[in-house]
Order: structure tokens, then sequence, then C-alpha cells
């Protein structure tokens, strides 16, 4: 039995839906849209965790759940919730709900696609920037910095930068141009991420267990998800090889992350070298699976299911 | 230097500031999240192979990583006193950015760093109390069953408090091996682990800390900390 957390329309969540109907393995959504006719109970005892879900008449235990895929979004903003004011009464069961969630994902020995704690390292950037050294794979020199003259320095000795936020707070990568000096007073009072520009190809890893699918995106933007408002054109994504020792290190940099599923973004320069950008430990790869027809979503739905690939 | 990181109110900080000086540890610093908050100038840089940091305070000291040989890290949160009449939205995104940067910087510390930042916590990962019972679990310790929705924890008297110094605990530690396992496994150098006595006498785990109070563990503790932070530089 497969429990798989999230919101069944959303298209990651519906391609291992889809994948695990096909291996036949059993299931059950834990629907946010229902969250308010369930309950999620458990128990720890000498490490291990177990209780019960229920929904609608029907009870599944814990411990029936080999794996666990979770798409959760933030309940506060669920269509059923929103309005609701602060403290009432769905908005504390469905909290209750998620925190109760989030407790058993954290400590069951289900096969989580992904723990919650193991999904925190790119919180900062910069942080996760350190990890992705330890693995051996290069990542661009980068500046943090509330003083414009240090700016100006990297700037004049990269020739090209970006900037994009420390956090995970999602931000479209700009480049740094001429006209931004005069604006550069303003970084005073927040330090503000730079980072050389590193010209290549842009290639999207996703690593499942030990499985990797590699792909090719083609396009003209700074940020290839903003291609089509940015370049006028939408990026092109092509199924691609990875050279043997860069996927190797992939799958060694998400296991040193605990992360069983994760997109990490690298790029290949010219020169043949590999640089990482970022490891997103929840990764939206339909947009990737849709485009290349790479079997993403059934290599997470056979890594729940504890079976090996063909 | 040594730095000591916390902030004002972090009055067990403080006293291992007092005490590690009084042991002759220097050249030692004391730097608060509060006079961090108004530091004049940060620069943080992450390269292929390394990762530094250099800070102007406003009282003029500068702190470089390359001048750093280990820290007694205390620090929780950022604290951002220039930022109250900004809209909520901007508070909200810069109070992320600057988790995110302290979290970075605090990571490149060099040395012994007691606790290390961690996407979790400033100084050390937070993590919830059936987290725990399942590390103590795992690390040999006696614990409690966990009710998801009823903590056992408010209902126990803590009995006994010890604290793990990079895998050193007292002598006087019930479970010494199974408490620095928790700590290793934590990867957190310095937890304090609490237990509670059930009526037969045995303690069991109640809960761990990644900010004990430092003064309970008195003198020894002070040493400990000492050979703690100074084996880094072996």
């Amino acid at each position: 039995m497969i429990l798989l957390c999230g919101i069944p329309s959303e298209s990651p969540l519906s391609m291992v839906l889809g994948a695990l109907r096909q291996l036949k393995a059993h299931h059950f959504i834990f629907n946010q849209r229902n969250t308010l006719k369930m309950s999620f109970n458990f128990e720890l005892h000498d490490g291990k965790a177990d209780g019960v879900v229920e929904y609608e008449n029907e009870t599944y235990w814990l411990h029936d759940f080999q794996g666990a895929y979770v798409r959760l979004m933030d309940d506060r903003f669920l269509p059923e919730l929103k309005d609701e004011a602060d403290g009432s009464h769905l908005l504390s069961h469905s909290r209750s709900l998620h925190e109760s969630l989030n407790n058993w994902l954290e400590v069951t020995d289900a096969r989580v696609v992904s723990r919650p704690s193991a999904m925190m390292s790119n919180n900062s950037k910069p942080y996760q920037a350190q990890l992705i050294q330890k693995s051996g794979l290069r990542v661009p020199d980068t500046l943090i910095t509330n003083d414009p003259d240090l700016v100006e320095e990297f700037w004049q000795q990269h020739r090209q930068i970006i900037y994009k936020s420390i956090s995970g707070v999602r931000s479209i990568v700009r480049k740094f141009l001429e006209d931004d000096l005069q604006r550069l007073d303003k970084i005073r009072w927040c330090p503000v991420q730079f980072q050389e520009y590193i010209d290549g190809v842009n290639i999207r890893v996703h690593v499942v267990g030990n499985e990797v699918f590699s792909t090719l995106v083609r396009s003209e933007a700074t940020d290839y998800r903003y291609a089509e408002a940015e370049s006028g054109k939408p990026a092109e994504l092509v199924a691609c090889d990875l050279p043997a020792d860069s996927a190797q290190r992939c799958i060694d940099l998400a296991a040193s992350l605990d992360l069983p599923f994760a997109g990490i973004d690298l790029k290949i320069t010219p020169d043949g070298e590999v640089f990482c950008f970022e490891v997103n430990p929840c990764p939206g790869f339909s947009y990737y699976e849709s485009h290349t027809g790479q079997p993403i979503a059934m290599a997470v739905a056979r890594y729940l299911t504890g079976r090996r690939a063909a | 230097m040594w730095l000591v990181l916390c902030h004002c109110s972090d009055l067990a900080a403080i006293w291992a500031y007092e005490g590690l000086k009084a042991l002759g540890m220097g050249p030692l610093e004391l730097v608060s999240a509060e006079s961090l908050a108004f530091s004049l100038k940060w620069e943080h840089r992450i390269r292929t192979n390394s990762a530094s940091f250099r800070i102007t305070l406003a009282d003029g000291r500068e702190i470089a990583s390359e001048k750093v040989f280990g820290a007694l890290n205390r620090l929780q949160f950022v604290p951002l006193p220039h930022w109250h009449r900004a809209s909520l939205q901007d508070q909200s995104y810069v109070s992320q950015e600057m988790m995110a940067f302290y979290t970075s910087w605090l990571f490149s510390m060099p040395g012994r760093v007691l606790n290390p930042a961690t996407p979790a916590g400033l100084s050390g990962a937070m993590r919830r109390p059936l987290e725990w019972m399942r590390l103590a679990s795992q690390a040999g310790l006696p614990t409690a069953g966990y009710q998801a929705d009823h903590s056992p924890l408010s209902a126990s008297a803590t009995m006994k408090s010890v604290i793990v110094v990079g895998g050193i605990t007292p002598a006087d530690a019930p479970y010494p091996e199974a408490c620095g396992k928790l700590a290793e496994i934590s990867k957190t150098p310095l937890l304090g682990i609490s237990f509670s006595m059930l009526s037969d006498g045995t303690l069991r785990f109640c809960e761990a800390d990644t900010m004990p109070d430092l003064r309970l563990g008195g003198p020894c503790l002070l040493d400990s900390l000492k050979a703690c932070l100074e084996r880094g530089l072996q």
C-alpha cells in the first residue's frame, strides 16, 4: 500500500498515481481537499510508529504503507479553508491533521519521498551550495553582501553576473546590468546573492534512488522557467545522457541530502565543465516528463513499492 | 579568535563566555545577535572549494572566517529591528532571506562549532519531540510511548539533566554511551538530555535540547567546552 499526499489533480501526483495503477499497487490518497472528513492518529513505541488514517468509514493501518509520496500544499490556502477565520474549528482540525501526518512522515520506516526535514536544505541556497561542493560538483562563484563596492568588483571580475534570492522563496534569476549599478545602494538594508553567470547548456537531472533521468534544456533565457515571457520562445526540452561520473555525483548528492527523489539543476560549459546550481527536493517533474517521455513517474512509483527497474 | 555567538538574554552563554575567558581561552569574542543585526558590512563568498565570511560590526570589530578557530554558537533567530516599520510582506521576505543567509555563513564557520547551523535551526536542528523520542530510542535510551496528540512530556517531571559536549558525557550521566550516541546521530555535538524517573527508580528519556542551560554543567562543563573547541584545532 502506498500513501499519496496532496491534491490528486496536481500533475506530478497524478502521474505517480497513474504509474502506481499501472503497477497494480494499492494506494490511498491523503487528498487535501477532503481532509475535513479525515482523521490521522498514530503512536510511537520503542521508536516504531503505528496508527490509522480514517476516511469515509474506511480505516487504513499506517504499518501497511510501505511508501509515501508527498506533494502537500500549504493547507491554509486550500479553497475549503482560505476564508476561515484564524483559530476556527475547521482550520484547527486541518492544522492538527497535517501536523500528525508530517510527524508520521518524519519517523515512519516507510520509503518517504521525501521526509519534511530532508526538504529543508534548499531553504538556504548558499547553504545547499556548500553541501553540493562536498559532493564534488562545481558551484558558481557566489557573493552575498550588502556592500555595493564589493558587487561592482565582483561584476568587473566576472563580466557577467546574476542575482537571485538566498532563501527558498521562488525568485526569477536576473542578469545584473550596468543600469543596476545605480540602485545598488538598496542592498545595504538586506544582503543580496550574486553569482557568476555560467555560459552553457542547462541540464535538469532527476534522480530517483539510483536511477538518473537527464533533460537538456535549450533556451536563450537567463531563467528558462520563464523563457516564453523573457525571450518570446518556450524552452525546448530533450532527453539526454549525462557523463557517467556526473551521473554518479548526482546520485551521491541526492543520497547525501537524504532525498530519494531530487531535481538537480546543472549547466555544462562549452569546455565540458559541470556546474551545479541547486537541488530541488520536491521536483515538479511533470513538465520534463511530458516534454521528453522520460518515465520519471514510473521510477518514483517503483521506488515507492520497492520494485527494481526492468 | 574564538567566538561566542548568542542573544543578549542568553545568560548561560554569557556565563560560558566568562568561564572560558577565565580558563585562558583567547582571543575570545562575545558577539550578540543584536549587534550582528546592525553590522555595517557583510561579505559571504562561496567558491568551488571554499566558503568564507567577513563581517564588520557597528562597534568596529571585524570577524573574518580565516581568523576564527571555532565557536560556541547559540543563535536562534535573526533580529531585524530596523525592519519593524516595513510592510508585513517585506518583513516576511527579509526574515526568510536573513535566516537563509545566517544558515549559510554560520555553516561556513571553520573549526569546531557547538552547534553547527542547519536549515532546521541556526544552532542545531530543532526537532519535534517525537523525532527526539525516535532518535533516543535508536541511540539505545529507554523512552516512553508517544501519542501524536497527547505528548507525555508535559506530564513528566524532569529528574536528571545531562549535557553532552563533543561526545563526552559527565561521569555521573545515566546511559553515557547512549547519550553520546544520541548527540552523534542527531549531529548535535552540544546536546542537553533530560530524563524522568519512573516509580521503580529507573530513568527514562524525556527530552533533548540543542540550547541547554550550560550553567547546570558547572566548571566541568567549561573544561569540556574548552577541550572540545580546542580539539578542532588539531
